[in-house]
């Protein structure tokens, strides 16, 4: 057990900033578009801090990108050209829902048989997370589902105190990143006094809450299978699946073939694909085996709080809120679960 | 608090998916196999029978492949010869979408991708002993072939045999010469039916169901192998609960649509399961309380 052991500097924010930028990766963090926010690549670190809310798409986008291309072929002669995937990467600024996801999809991918790719892209990725002090918005509720606080999965995690950084590691990687950096001194009991009073507050400041207890919902979803509120919400529910794509932990993929201009070499991509909308089960014959609105909406509810649940343990949306921030019909997994324990 | 900050992690719990010994191979590359063998046995199905390159397909009957056209895309498909046929496998195909219509325009010496065995398949060493009953629907026949041809084979590992199979016309109806073999037989039954009969026809008319009615089956050492269109299975079997055959000893094979084979892209499920992991092939008692199964 020698490695277990805690490590805990502080760091001046801004020369940690500069260390990381001049590290041999491709920095990806969380930066203002259009008055929200993205990860994106960055020259700077701009860390918004405590003013964070849910980018629009989450840190999936760099682990399972979109039109993520399996192979290359050329057509006719059954010739596969495999792609090396160089990049290495730091996502920062990962907030703990997020991370929570990854860590789920961690598993998720290397359940049965592991996934080559996911293995190759979330080892290359450094994870350096930013711990939250407070609610983003109204719409977030990990407090509800028990992904508030993150435990591992992370390679440093962060705790934003101003000027510097309370920095944990959580990795072997992480604690090798750290020992370049010289520009740390240990905790005095005075740090740790201070963040103790930020983090005190931490659980009481949300008001977006689950009526239950979060062991409570696989039992609440699977005795609503045939509860009315699946036909109502139905109603309200457009269909875009936007949610499915926004969400950290919505994985579910399509695979296709494309095709270039000189119609001989091509590509076998695994796009995004999402359980709301209405051809994801169809098959040859023409049924569609999950025909309306209210069917797709309860099995993608039943999958965060209820099947994947059982197998995890865990509850498999991690209340970042982002399905319900950008929901045209204004449909959020907190007005869901406590109407169905109405 | 103190726990939250002071939390200890073992630095090597890194998760299964970031060890350094996990080297797998390519889970999504398909192997390339050569068609020796294409029968055409209606309009829309043609028969193929394929050899991998490399290696051999070694498989049990109710499993399926993902096969792969390059520049089209790849489809589940059932395997339906027999598991001891060594080198060699075939597949029934229907045109109908993409895939499937490319490949029936492919020859005897044209390649295509290949990835799989997948899925559980039937419980065949379970079974042995018992008498069988296989009620096929349409392309029910396809994958149930798998098994009845490997009980033919060992046909003293099993009791009774018999064979049950719909289509809507004769025109429809697969492998004609092997039911006319398996008809001669003597060793096993074999009932044949049609919802449209043409002037030749001479055998059962009318719902699969039917034939159950007339059957003569001892439903204490029964299991039945169920597979056809959705809407069959409810009917098939409503008829054999009524002849005294437990939900426990029904088999019924899915379909579903399926990107992956293995358990990730999510379009297979039913409520909780997997098609291609859990099944095809489940237990009806497994799967009765499923909202989404039948």
């Amino acid at each position: 057990m020698k490695n277990q052991k805690t490590i805990i500097y502080i760091a001046n924010r801004d020369e940690f900033h500069s260390y990381l930028l001049s590290q041999p990766y491709n920095i990806y963090a969380v930066t203002e578009k259009e008055g929200r926010y993205v990860f994106a690549d960055v020259n700077e670190i701009n860390d918004p801090g405590d003013k964070y809310t849910p980018t629009l798409l989450p840190p999936k986008k760099y682990l399972y990108p979109d039109e993520w291309i399996l192979f290359r072929f050329k057509r006719g002669r059954e010739e596969i050209f495999e792609i090396e995937d160089k990049e290495k990467r730091i996502l920062f600024g990962v907030r703990p829902c997020d991370i929570n996801a990854i860590n789920l999809m961690d598993k998720i991918f290397s359940d049965g048989y592991n996934d080559n790719y996911y293995a190759k892209r979330r080892k290359d990725t450094i994870l350096i997370g930013i711990d939250c002090f407070s609610p983003c918005d109204d719409h977030s509720f990990c407090y509800s589902v028990g992904h508030l606080d993150v435990k591992e999965g992370y390679d440093l995690l962060l705790k934003d105190i101003g000027t510097a950084y309370f920095v944990s590691i959580g990795s072997k990687r992480g604690r090798r990143l750290m020992t370049k950096f010289t520009k740390v001194r240990e905790t005095t009991p005075h740090d740790i006094e201070q963040i103790r009073e930020i983090e005190k507050k931490k659980e009481g400041m949300f008001i977006n809450k689950f009526k239950t207890k979060v062991d409570n919902l696989p039992l609440l979803f699977r005795s609503s299978i045939s509860s009315p509120i699946w036909e109502e919400l139905g109603e309200r529910d457009l269909g875009c699946g936007a949610c499915n794509i926004d969400c950290p932990t919505c994985y579910c993929f399509d695979i296709q073939d494309k095709l270039e201009l000189n119609i001989e070499d091509g590509r076998r991509v695994r796009d995004w694909d999402g359980c709301m909308l209405r051809d994801f089960t169809l098959v040859g014959s023409g049924e569609i085996f999950r025909a309306s609105k209210a069917d797709r909406l309860r099995h993608r509810f039943n999958r965060k709080f209820h099947y994947l649940m059982n197998v995890y343990k865990k509850s498999h949306c991690v209340g970042c809120g982002r399905c319900a921030r950008d929901c045209l019909a204004r449909i959020s997994p907190v007005e869901v679960v406590n109407s169905l324990m109405v | 608090m103190s726990e939250r900050l002071f939390q200890t992690i073992d630095l090597d719990m890194r998760p299964e998916i970031m060890k350094d010994n996990n080297n797998s191979s390519n889970i999504f590359r398909p192997q390339v196999g050569e068609i020796i063998k294409v029968d055409r046995f209606t309009n829309l199905e043609k028969r193929f029978t394929i050899r991998l390159k490399r290696d051999s397909l070694r498989f049990s009957p109710g499993q399926f492949i993902m096969v792969s056209i390059l520049g089209i895309g790849e489809a589940p498909i059932s395997l339906s010869s027999s598991p001891t046929d060594k080198g060699e496998f075939e597949i029934c195909v229907r045109k109908m979408g993409s895939v499937t219509s490319y490949l029936h325009n492919l020859e005897v010496g044209d390649t295509l991708g290949i990835r799989g065995p997948y899925g559980n398949g039937f419980p065949v060493e379970e079974v042995y002993g018992k008498d069988l009953l296989f009620v096929a629907g349409g392309l029910g026949i396809i994958p149930l072939r798998s098994f009845i041809k490997y009980s033919l084979e060992n046909r003293d590992r099993f009791n009774d045999i018999l064979i049950l199979y719909g289509a809507k016309n004769p025109g429809e109806l697969l492998f004609v010469d092997e039911l006319k073999e398996w008809g001669n037989r003597g060793d096993i039954g074999l009932k044949l039916t049609v919802d449209r009969p043409d002037e030749r026809w001479r055998g059962h008319i009318g719902v699969i169901t039917r034939l159950i009615y007339s059957a003569e089956i001892n439903p204490d050492n029964t299991y039945a192998f169920i597979v056809g269109p959705p809407v069959m299975f409810k009917y098939v079997i409503m008829e054999l609960n009524a002849e005294g055959i437990t939900d426990d000893k029904m088999y019924l094979s899915l379909e579903r649509h399926m990107k992956c084979g293995i358990g990730k892209c999510g379009h297979c499920q039913i409520n909780n399961r997997y098609v291609c992991m859990d099944g095809p092939v489940f237990r009806y008692s497994q799967i009765k309380n499923l909202s989404e199964a039948l």
